[in-house]
């Protein structure tokens, strides 16, 4: 049987859903990928930059997007941020 | 009345026949029971459960889960005591959608036996049992949203309702509800043609032996695990267990698909967490399922006093691309209300090995106890990635702001507990439909096979939309309700 206050414990976390996973659990900063150490391996910083739309979606129309780490920026967002 | 079952005598039940028997007491069990009780009819409400939590009562949620992403544990998803998990409701609400009801082609025998405007018309009465505020605007932060995407509302029961608390005074003085508290169903009887029930049959937990309630109709409400676990278990007189004729009691398990999509820079401060499902023309051109997007701050959603507002923050000074270049970095924002978090909860494909099954094990009063099998399809996870993807192509094509998706989308990796989960919502395991072959219950909520056996909750929902479930699960039980007045009255 289980313990009653660590069931109450358990089973009393409200929120929207009540068992999710703690803020700041999933918000982003993750590891990188294992896609993403073997490019920067290959001596590529940036060798994530390419067309989002082959990225993300192969019949996507849209152009002027790329995908730079996971972001999805336009295309001169890059060369401005540098320059910031 | 509300009385313990652990003292009952020989002559509670002697005699006597409840005009309805309403087994659960959470959401679906409670509606049905006070709307019953305040037009005239002799209800008994059975609740497994006391009026608290007790490990004797939680302790029988026991099972085991399969599948991957690994589910919850199953005693710590749902509670087992007087309004039900509604003890632990979050609160969140909205209504399933016009097209949730409409079968979509690349969703096999998805839709409904019924329309949204069935259930519209308990929409004010559910508002009002659920402490939500009026139904306005949702937010946008599109000047002009893409019609990929459409904005959504939210609205948050606070205070939240517990339907224990809801109803326990009424039911405690009413003439025509009985709550019997400990009461755990433990097997139903049929009459010998087999074609309806006439008692159904308890036991507590101290007191030895069974004792039987008789009715003119019944309403299981045990929740969306538990309803197919009991009509599994009760083969006594029906092999494959009631209701399952058709081999369908259990299959069709439907989750909500939760995952954080990543990070999101916005260029107005967000006051409002937003949202946004897919339009029908944009589910079928991708061959995905609805989806509800959330963009806010996930500490602050997860919040249990959370309303849809964001906490205000001091006006920015930083400007955009400095935020952005600093986020991208991995830095700590300096302006939260214009950095925050991009989140899904998806509805899933109906998949026949999503099932609840019976295991060998066996609980204190010899149910077997339960398996889920839960897994995501692949048009599942191609809804997760379109979510995602397409919400970030389209904040940066109006330049609104710009979000970094998360890898395991981007590289289609098959995700983890902690990257896709569930939200604690059960459905579909005695899902409705015209068809006796492709449902368990019909249109309006009673077994196929049977005269007099009703089920309530979202256990009969028949695909899931992506709404939280309790606003519609109030509905159907409104629903319900109305249906049995006229089926006891005539």
């Amino acid at each position: 049987m289980a313990p009653f206050i660590a069931m109450q414990r358990r089973v009393f976390v409200t929120g929207e859903n009540m068992t999710t996973p703690k803020p700041g659990r999933n918000d982003g900063a993750e590891a990188p990928s294992r896609r993403e150490l073997l490019a920067a391996a290959a001596g590529a910083a940036a060798a994530l930059i390419i067309p989002a739309t082959a990225a993300i979606s192969a019949t996507a129309p849209e152009t002027g997007l790329v995908l730079h780490r996971g972001w999805v920026l336009r295309a001169d967002d890059l060369p401005r941020l540098k320059r910031a | 009345m509300i009385l313990d079952s652990e003292a009952r005598t020989d002559d509670w039940f002697a005699g006597k026949v409840f005009d309805v028997c309403v087994i659960g007491s959470g959401p679906a069990g409670a509606t049905i029971a006070h709307r019953l009780g305040a037009r005239g009819f002799k209800v008994a409400l059975c609740e497994a459960g006391g009026l608290l939590l007790t490990p004797d009562s939680q302790d029988l949620y026991e099972g085991t889960s399969t599948g991957a992403p690994q589910y919850y544990d199953l005693t710590a998803c749902r509670l087992r005591y007087f309004g039900g998990s509604s003890n632990h409701w979050g609160g969140w609400t909205r209504p399933l959608d016009a097209y949730d009801f409409e079968p979509k082609a690349h969703n096999p025998l998805s839709g409904w036996p019924i329309d949204r405007t069935a259930l519209d018309i308990y929409a004010g009465e559910a508002d009002a049992i659920l402490n939500l505020p009026l139904d306005t605007a949702p937010a946008d932060f599109f000047d002009n949203h893409p019609p990929e995407l459409i904005p959504r509302l939210f609205r948050f029961s606070r205070p939240t309702t517990r339907f224990g608390e809801l109803y326990k005074d009424d039911f405690d003085k009413s003439a025509n509800v009985t709550v019997y508290l400990n009461a755990n169903l433990v097997d139903m009887r049929l009459g010998d043609s087999l074609q309806a029930v006439n008692e159904a049959v308890f036991q507590s937990y101290e007191k030895p032996g069974r004792f039987s309630v008789r009715a003119r109709a019944f309403a299981l409400c045990l929740g969306g695990l538990e309803n197919p676990r009991f009509l599994l278990n009760a083969n006594s007189q029906i092999s494959a267990g009631i209701g399952n004729e058709n081999d369908l009691v259990g299959r069709y398990f439907l989750e909500h698909a939760h995952a954080p999509l990543g990070r999101v820079v916005v260029r107005q401060p967000l006051t409002r967490m937003i949202c946004y499902a897919p339009s029908p023309e944009f589910m079928n051109e991708k061959q995905i399922l609805n989806f509800g997007l959330r963009i806010g701050s996930f500490d602050q959603w997860n919040r249990p006093d959370f309303t849809g507002a964001l906490d205000p923050e001091p006006a920015c000074t930083i400007d955009f691309d400095t935020l952005l270049k600093a986020e991208m970095a991995g830095e700590k924002a300096a302006c939260p209300a214009m950095v925050g978090d991009a989140f899904v909860a998806c509805e899933q494909t109906l998949n026949p090995d999503n099932r609840v099954t019976l295991t060998d094990t066996r609980d204190r009063f010899g149910l077997r106890e339960m398996n889920l099998n839960w897994t995501l399809s692949e048009t599942d996870r191609r809804t997760l990635k379109t979510a995602a993807t397409e919400l970030a192509k389209r904040m940066a094509e109006a330049d609104v702001g710009r979000m970094r998706v998360l890898p395991w989308l981007i590289n289609d990796e098959m995700p983890n507990k902690d990257q896709v989960y569930g939200g604690n919502h059960h459905m579909g395991t005695t899902r409705m439909s015209g068809d006796p072959k492709s449902g368990v219950v019909d249109a309006d909520c009673k077994v196929h096979s049977l005269a007099n056996l009703y089920v309530g909750g979202s256990s009969v929902f028949a695909t899931s939309g992506h709404a939280n479930p309790t606003y519609s699960i109030t509905q159907l039980a409104l629903r319900l309700g109305d249906h049995l007045t006229t089926v006891l009255r005539a």
